[in-house]
């Protein structure tokens, strides 16, 4: 099985998502959150982390995956 | 259920709620940030405390704009007596509570006296039927 570590899995999820799901995604589900299997290349979308988190970990169980929300840089931002 | 919590030292507002996860539970006033688009950020001393398998990894934007990437966990928070499920942040050295946590509840407030008051609100999933089934006499 291949395993990636912290940043592989950073950087090829975000590879993926911006050739492959960004933008469709910024137009349909803008402020939900995006999980992926950098490996299978399967996706989940949900309206918050931890639904998607589950469903991803109930397919792929004991595989790390990339997150994101939608129309944002990153998973989760500190304003202050 | 109503949930009292208070004002640390420096103003800010603490709420204790539980972090679980698989092998323990850490109980701690945790400072609730609204700024935090999250649930909970511990340091890496709670999450080896508690126990939990990592399910994610991801980018968190702070507010100088640089990003940096953390670890997310599976856990839950229990606040008063509800759990919530919880994908739990690596970072700092205090346990945060944002407003993914957050926004599930009422917060009032009584500043003269340092305190401040949380109360579940209910989720109305379907408002046609909840519509229904009020009786008007």
């Amino acid at each position: 099985m291949v395993v990636l570590d912290d940043e592989q899995i950073l950087e090829q999820g975000l590879r993926d998502y911006n050739e492959h799901f960004k933008m469709n995604l910024e137009i349909t589900n803008l402020g939900d959150y995006f999980v992926y299997d950098p490996i299978t290349k399967d996706h989940f979308v949900s309206s918050n982390l931890s639904s998607g988190l589950f469903e991803m970990r109930r397919r792929y169980p004991g595989r790390v995956f990339f997150s994101i929300r939608i129309g944002e840089k990153g998973v989760y931002k500190f304003e202050r | 259920m109503r949930i009292v919590g208070g004002t640390d030292e420096n103003n800010s507002l603490r709420i204790e709620v539980d972090v679980i996860g698989k092998c323990e539970e850490y109980h701690v006033a945790a400072l609730f940030d609204s700024g935090f688009s999250g649930s909970v950020a511990v340091p890496v001393s709670v999450i080896a405390k508690i126990g939990a398998n990592k399910i994610a990894v991801g980018s968190v934007i702070v507010a100088d704009g640089s990003s940096h990437i953390v670890p997310v966990f599976e856990g839950k928070v229990r606040v008063g007596l509800m759990e919530y499920d919880a994908p739990i942040l690596v970072l700092g050295n205090d346990v945060l509570v944002g407003m993914e946590l957050m926004s599930r509840f009422k917060i009032y407030a009584e500043a003269s006296v340092g305190l401040f008051y949380v109360e579940e609100v209910p989720i109305i999933h379907n408002l046609t039927e909840s519509l229904h089934s009020i009786r008007v006499d």
